[in-house]
C-alpha cells in the first residue's frame, strides 16, 4: 500500500501536502490532562469500538505509550503523533489507516484528535476523510458539544469548530531573499499562522512551513478552508514571484548552489540533519524546476528528508547512534537513495 | 538520545548551531531548550496561558474579579479559574459554563467571537440544531418587542413554544 507521502505528488509543487484536524472530546469524562486511569480505560474501549471500519479498510492501532522513543520519535517526524503524545506517559495511542491519511489520536490534549493528509494541494479530499470519521465515531460516542461554543476542548484555543486545517509549503526562495518574515506577518492579518515543519513550537527546517488557520470559533468549517485556500494562493504567487526574481538576477549562483547540494549529498560520507535538509531542499527546488540533469531517486524527495531525522535514523538502523556515528549512517543512507 | 543537559529526558528538541564556521550538533530535552533561551518558537499554548494572565483590566477590578473567580469551582471536576490560568486548559466540558463569564471575554480575544457557526453533532435526534434554531428565533423575537412589532413577536413567540414541545425542551 503507498503511503501519501510516497506518492509523488508532494514533490511537484510549492504545495507539499494537505491536512484537516479535528478535536473532539467526550461527554461526561474529564479532559486527558485530569483523566484518572480508570476512566481512561473505558474511554480509550469505547473510541476504538466506534472507530472501527469494515474489514478492507481496518484501522491498526499503535499502543504509543508502549513504544521506545526512537519509534515514538519516528511516528512524529512522519507526521502522525505530535510533540505532546511523544512526551506522554500516560497511555495514549493512535488510530491508522494502511496509506496513513487518516489517522486518529486517543487520549493526547483532547480524547480524540482526527487528522486526515493527502499529498499535494487536496485539502477537500483530506476535509471530507475527516469529517467521515468525525460522523462515524459521532453514531455511537456522545461527544461534549454546547451550542453556543461548538465542540468543547482542552484548550479555548481550539474550541467552536475545533478544526486546524493546514499546507505544507515548501518556501525556498522566500526565504533566500529574506522575506518569509514579511510572509508571517501578512499572513496574521488574515487569521493564519506559519510553522516550523512539525507544527508548533518545532523551528523551520528545509525552508518548508505549516499553515495553518489560527481561528476555530466563530467560522464554519468551510469558511475556514476558504480563507485558508486564499492565503495559501497568495503565499504561491510570492514564493513563484521570488523564484523568477532569483532567476532573473542570479540564475549561474542558484544553479550552482542546486548542483553543489547534489555533489555534496552524493559524496558526504558525514552529514548533520539540519545541512541535510537544506541541501535535500536545494535538490527539490532544482528538479521542481527541470534544473537537475540528473538521475531522480526512486523515493521521494520529501520522504528522504523525513527519514534522515533523528528518529526515523536511528529506528532504521535499530540501535542506539550517536552523534558522529548517525551523521555517518544519515550520509550513507542518502548516498543510496541518491544512486539507485 | 537523552538530553545533554539533563542526561535525564528524552531529547526531543535537536539542532544545528553555527560557531564561526562550524556547525554543533546539539540535543535537547524541551525544558532544558526552554531553559537554556533555544525556546524561540513560542507555542501558541504559552502565548494562551499569557492571556488567561493579563485580561487587560485596570489592577484594582481584577484583584476583585479575581477574589470572586477563584472561589468558584466547577462541579464535575473540581477545578478553579485559577486552575485554568495555571496550566493553560480547561479540567472538563463542564468548565465551560461553570465559568462562563470569563471564558466569554478569553473567546472573545483569542477569536473575535464567542458563537459557533460551524458543524453540529447529529446525536439525540439533532438536540443541538434545535436549540440552536430556537435561539435564533428567542433572539428575533427579543427584536420584534424592541421594535415594538408585537404581531411578529406572538408568532415568533408561538413558533418557539411548539419547536420547544416537539423537542421536549
Amino acid at each position: 500500500m503507498t503511503k501519501w507521502f510516497e506518492n509523488h505528488e508532494v514533490d511537484n509543487s510549492i504545495v507539499i501536502s494537505s491536512r484537516v484536524r479535528l478535536a473532539r472530546n467526550l461527554k461526561n469524562y474529564a479532559f486527558p490532562h485530569k483523566l484518572k486511569k480508570e476512566e481512561l480505560d473505558s474511554l480509550l474501549e469505547k473510541i476504538e469500538a466506534a472507530a472501527a471500519l469494515p474489514d478492507d479498510k481496518e484501522l491498526r492501532l499503535i499502543e504509543v505509550d508502549l513504544l521506545t522513543p526512537e519509534q515514538k520519535l519516528s511516528l512524529m517526524e512522519r507526521h502522525m503523533i505530535s510533540l505532546l503524545m511523544v512526551e506522554k506517559t500516560e497511555k495514549c495511542g493512535v488510530l491508522v489507516s494502511d496509506d496513513e491519511k487518516l489517522s486518529v489520536l486517543l487520549n493526547e490534549e483532547d480524547h480524540i484528535r482526527i487528522q486526515s493528509v493527502t499529498a499535494g494541494e487536496c485539502i477537500e479530499e483530506a476535509y471530507s476523510m475527516a469529517m467521515e470519521m468525525d460522523d462515524r465515531l459521532e453514531k455511537t460516542v456522545e461527544y461534549a458539544f454546547d451550542e453556543n461554543y461548538g465542540y468543547l476542548t482542552a484548550c479555548p484555543t481550539n474550541v467552536g469548530t475545533g478544526m486546524r486545517a493546514s499546507y505544507m509549503m515548501h518556501l525556498p526562495c522566500l526565504e533566500a531573499t529574506g522575506q518569509m518574515r514579511n510572509v508571517i506577518g501578512a499572513i496574521s492579518k488574515f487569521g493564519v499562522t506559519a510553522r516550523g515543519i512539525y507544527g508548533e513550537g518545532t523551528e523551520p527546517m528545509g525552508s518548508i512551513y505549516q499553515i495553518s488557520n489560527q481561528v476555530t470559533l466563530g467560522q464554519t468549517e468551510e469558511e475556514i478552508i476558504q480563507n485558508l485556500n486564499r492565503v495559501s494562493m497568495l503565499v504561491t504567487e510570492q514564493e513563484k514571484r521570488m523564484c523568477q526574481k532569483l532567476l532573473n538576477e542570479s540564475r549561474n549562483e542558484l544553479e550552482d548552489k542546486i548542483y553543489r547540494s547534489y555533489g555534496i549529498l552524493t559524496h558526504a560520507r558525514q552529514i548533520s540533519a539540519s545541512e541535510a535538509m537544506t541541501y535535500l531542499s536545494n535538490l527539490r527546488i532544482g528538479f521542481m524546476l527541470g534544473f537537475l540533469d540528473v538521475k531522480k531517486p526512486k523515493d521521494t524527495i520529501y520522504n528522504i528528508m523525513m527519514h534522515t531525522q533523528p528518529g526515523s535514523l536511528k529506528k532504521r538502523f535499530g540501535k542506539e547512534i550517536d552523534g558522529n556515528k548517525s551523521e555517518q549512517l544519515r550520509a550513507s543512507y542518502i548516498r543510496q537513495e541518491l544512486n539507485r | 538520545m537523552v538530553c545533554e543537559i539533563c542526561q535525564k529526558n528524552q531529547a526531543t528538541v535537536h539542532m544545528a548551531e553555527f560557531n564561526g564556521g562550524s556547525i554543533t550538533e546539539r540535543h535537547l530535552c524541551t525544558q532544558c531548550a526552554k531553559g537554556s533561551g533555544f525556546g524561540d518558537a513560542i507555542s501558541f499554548q504559552d502565548i494562551f496561558q499569557g492571556f488567561l494572565n493579563h485580561t487587560g483590566e485596570a489592577p484594582l477590578t481584577k484583584q476583585r474579579d479575581e477574589a470572586k473567580v477563584d472561589v468558584c469551582r466547577c462541579p464535575e471536576c473540581g477545578f478553579t479559574y485559577d486552575d485554568v490560568r495555571t496550566i493553560g486548559k480547561l479540567g472538563c466540558p463542564s468548565c465551560y459554563k461553570a465559568f462562563e463569564t470569563e471564558i466569554n471575554k478569553l473567546l472573545k480575544s483569542i477569536h473575535t467571537s464567542n458563537l459557533h457557526k460551524g458543524k453540529i453533532p447529529v446525536a439525540k435526534g439533532g438536540i443541538f440544531s434545535i436549540k440552536k434554531e430556537r435561539n435564533e428565533l428567542k433572539k428575533q423575537l427579543a427584536q420584534a418587542v424592541a421594535m415594538e412589532e408585537f404581531e411578529d413577536a406572538a408568532r415568533l413567540r408561538d413558533s418557539i413554544r411548539a419547536l420547544e414541545k416537539e423537542a421536549g425542551l
